[in-house]
């Protein structure tokens, strides 16, 4: 069974859900987590999730940012070691794709699904600008 | 200069990373947990979260007094962070001069043992009511402000009506 959990900041998850419902017209096989809209820990719901998976599924948890604690409550959780697949900054695009597409969904399948819905997210009409780096190498200096 | 201390349960997350670190205009984060310290899987997660914008140590709480302490520290702005005030306090005092305000944003929502909501998103055990009133005894600012667009609460003021 294809099995998706959605977890963001506030209403983030549960309203991509309902965009899905609007668009793919259900979205049974989605789950979502709204964190941080009450002060319970939404943590158990991510364990859940996690043990409630076989090795028959093929599932995916999406989390709403990169390095957000949404994000880093799923990564402590090591949902890799238990074949459940972690994707983050979630858009609307890779949740539909990953949902509806007939390619079983592998590391290999979601890699490609998650770069085609990265060149969604773009500036109508693009200039060509390159994105400056600016590690640092001690922290002093 | 330490800029803040911030108590955060979350240590490094988006508000820390989009907001904190603009507003506060910082070039560093300190993180000073002794968990995060010893633990690869959450140190390598802190560092994924740090915006490219700061330079980051993840240090104990025992080393990052002597970071803070360290002499290039006074013409650095850097942005600490804590996950307990137990901990903010231990900087606090070990630290004299160099910390300029402490900020109680985040704590006890991940705790599970007995504690009081003290404001919002601070709920504190017992020893940590203690340790936020030694805190606020330290000539100074103590606060409680989640984002920088938020207002600040004195935590002096929100523990008078705690016990």
């Amino acid at each position: 069974m294809r099995r998706i959990l959605l977890a963001s900041h506030g209403h983030f998850a549960s309203g991509l859900k309902s965009s899905i419902d609007i668009l793919a017209g259900e979205s049974s096989g989605v789950t979502a987590i709204d964190a941080y809209v009450d002060n319970s820990d939404y943590t158990a719901a991510i364990r859940e999730f996690i043990d409630s998976c076989t090795p028959n599924d093929e599932a995916v948890i999406f989390t709403d940012i990169l390095g957000g604690s949404v994000f880093q409550k799923v990564a402590l959780e090591q949902p890799e070691h238990h074949g459940v697949m972690h994707v983050t900054g979630m858009n609307l695009a890779v949740v539909m794709e990953c949902l509806l597409t007939p390619e079983k969904l592998t590391k290999e399948s979601v890699d490609e699904i998650c770069a085609a819905a990265a060149s969604q997210l773009r500036r109508v009409q693009v200039l060509n600008e390159e994105a400056t780096d600016n590690s640092g190498e001690g922290f002093f200096s | 200069m330490i800029e803040q201390l911030r108590v955060d349960d979350r240590l490094i997350h988006g508000q820390v990373a989009l907001m904190w670190s603009k507003a506060l205009n910082t070039r560093g984060i300190i993180v000073a947990n002794d968990g995060a310290a010893k633990d690869k899987m959450v140190a390598s997660t802190l560092k994924m979260a740090c915006p490219s914008s700061q330079h980051l140590l993840i240090k104990s709480v025992n080393d990052a007094e002597e970071v803070i302490n360290d002499s290039r520290s006074k013409a650095m702005p850097i942005f600490v962070l804590t996950n307990c005030v137990k901990d903010a306090l231990a900087l606090v005092e070990s630290c004299s001069g160099m910390i300029k305000e402490v900020n109680i944003a985040n704590v006890g929502r991940f705790v599970n043992s007995e504690k009081t909501r003290v404001m919002p998103n601070v709920e504190l055990t017992p020893e940590e009511v203690e340790a936020a009133r030694e805190l606020c005894k330290r000539g100074i600012p103590v606060f409680h402000q989640v984002t920088p667009n938020d207002a600040k609460t004195g935590v002096e003021t929100a523990l008078e009506d705690i016990r």
